[in-house]
């Protein structure tokens, strides 16, 4: 058997959509708990509602680039596997700097690639990337209850405490972004200013509706910006 | 009869029980696949095969996979299972609770921002894999819309386009829950000085465009450097943290033990 016969195997599908079953078992049941959590400690099903519709709008567009790097993927690996690999841990880069890793280390191209190569891509994908769910089985429930413990210990510095870490990642993140320049910034910057327009707009109509939208909306118009500031700066 | 409330531990602890069950069950399964596919196929590969080929991705992204759990955990919280399993954590999972938590005026590492940023990791997962799998349902009629200049190209600024909106909910006083912390944006100043001069570095000097295959080892070693900076401002008083009159600001919260 070949590569693209492997890769497009009924077998694949069947295991694939198990998989991606048992993920989204996984997601209803930590909504299930999480929400009878949430009623249980005073939030009302309205506020709830809020959280759910402004998550669901604001997933949308990115879930779409997604798809988009599902169809390059596919070109290379057939359907299946990257729909499994895209649903779960993986993202477009990772699978094909790992295909690529595999295809040289086996010296071999995608023409010339047999079935082996591709159950080796199989493996090289799942384990490269599987090591943070592994440590987390181990570490998250210590960490997080390190910082349950700083609230409790000390309000004050609780909050603050547990602030920096979300600061630190948008620091690391933010400052490569903005030393780009050109098009990464401009889209940051029309970013900046629709969510302020929108703030403002609630704050002067009492519009508080469009508070589940503010994200969405931003991540939309900024990134419809980008194709403009594009064609004026490249 | 309803049952009776759980305590703070007890739901900590219920949480952790099916994130770890659920990622040790997702860690079976991803492992199956491969094993299965080349036992029926007859096409596995040797030990050494896999060891080779996937040798310099584990030394890239072991490190990278641990750093992100120890920074993502204590803004996640129990939901970073379910992250983890579904990926796509800094363009979906830690905007959307994120948002969720603005959204409802929580502080980082509480019990509600855990519960909230929870519901919101576990409804954008269930969404993004059914917009994948119509994606993948639609290929045929989806390819050439999808493939259009323009689609393309705003799909290549998702983050920018993020971090734009995130970045004023972030980068002020309000610690959530009423909690305002005025002058805390001190504390990220030496990072924002050390990210800045590794970025402007790694692009225009030695233009290898490495910096972004190691923001996760980055934020490791950025952490304490903040977490200390602003721990010393705050004894000295340089930061404040002004709590909600007549609260205490989420203290009573019980911290639950291993």
């Amino acid at each position: 058997m070949g590569f693209y016969d492997v890769a497009n195997h009924w077998l694949i599908y069947v295991m694939v959509t198990i998989g991606i079953v048992i993920v989204l078992g996984f997601a209803v049941l930590s909504l299930r708990k999480s929400w009878k959590r949430a009623l249980e400690i005073g939030y009302t099903k309205q506020q709830l509602m809020n959280v759910t519709k402004s998550s669901l709008y604001f997933t949308i567009v990115p879930s779409i680039a997604i798809v988009i790097g599902l169809f390059s993927l596919a070109a290379l690996l057939g359907i299946p596997w990257p729909w499994w690999r895209l649903s779960v841990i993986g993202s477009v880069a990772y699978e094909l700097m790992a295909a690529d890793m595999v295809f040289k280390s086996a010296s071999v191209q995608v023409a010339t690639a047999t079935s082996t190569d591709f159950v080796l891509i199989m493996y090289v994908m799942t384990i490269g990337i599987i090591g943070g769910l592994v440590t987390s089985l181990f570490v998250a429930k210590k960490i997080q209850t390190g910082t349950l413990k700083r609230s409790v210990k000390d309000p004050r510095w609780g909050a603050l405490g547990n602030s920096v870490f979300m600061m630190t990642i948008m620091v690391v993140f933010l400052v490569p972004v903005i030393v780009n320049l050109g098009v990464d910034l401009m889209t940051l910057i029309t970013s900046a200013i629709i969510t302020l327009i929108l703030v403002f707009i609630i704050k002067k109509t009492g519009a508080k509706w469009l508070n589940n939208f503010v994200l969405a909306i931003s991540l939309l118009l900024a990134m419809g910006s980008s194709v403009l500031w594009s064609a004026l700066i490249k | 009869m309803s049952k009776e409330k759980q305590t703070t531990e007890q739901y900590i602890n219920s949480v952790h029980r099916v994130g770890r069950i659920g990622g040790a069950i997702m860690i079976v399964v991803m492992i199956s696949m491969p094993i299965i596919a080349g036992i029926y196929f007859d096409a596995t590969p040797s030990i050494g095969q896999i060891i080779q080929a996937s040798i310099g991705l584990l030394a890239i992204f072991v490190p990278i996979a641990i750093s992100e759990v120890i920074s993502y955990t204590p803004v996640l919280g129990s939901s970073i299972y379910l992250t983890l399993v579904t990926g796509n954590v800094l363009n979906l999972k830690l905007p959307v609770a994120n948002n969720a938590m603005h959204l409802m005026d929580v502080q980082y590492g509480s019990e509600k921002a855990d519960v909230i940023g929870s519901i919101a990791v576990s409804v954008s997962s269930i969404l993004t894999v059914v917009i994948i799998a119509l994606g993948m349902l639609l290929m045929v009629p989806l390819q050439p819309v999808f493939n259009l200049p323009a689609v393309k190209t705003a799909s290549a600024y998702v983050l920018p386009a993020l971090f734009g909106s995130m970045a004023l909910g972030i980068f002020n006083d309000n610690l959530g829950g009423g909690i305002r912390a005025p002058g805390r944006l001190k504390g990220a100043i030496v990072p924002t000085i050390i990210v800045l001069t590794l970025s402007i570095a790694d692009k225009y000097i030695l233009k290898t465009g490495m910096l972004s295959s190691v923001q996760g080892v980055l934020i490791l070693m950025m952490l304490p450097i903040t977490y200390f900076i602003t721990k010393s401002l705050y004894k000295k008083g340089k930061i404040q943290v002004i709590l909600p009159e007549g609260e205490k600001a989420d203290a009573t919260v019980q911290a639950a033990d291993e």
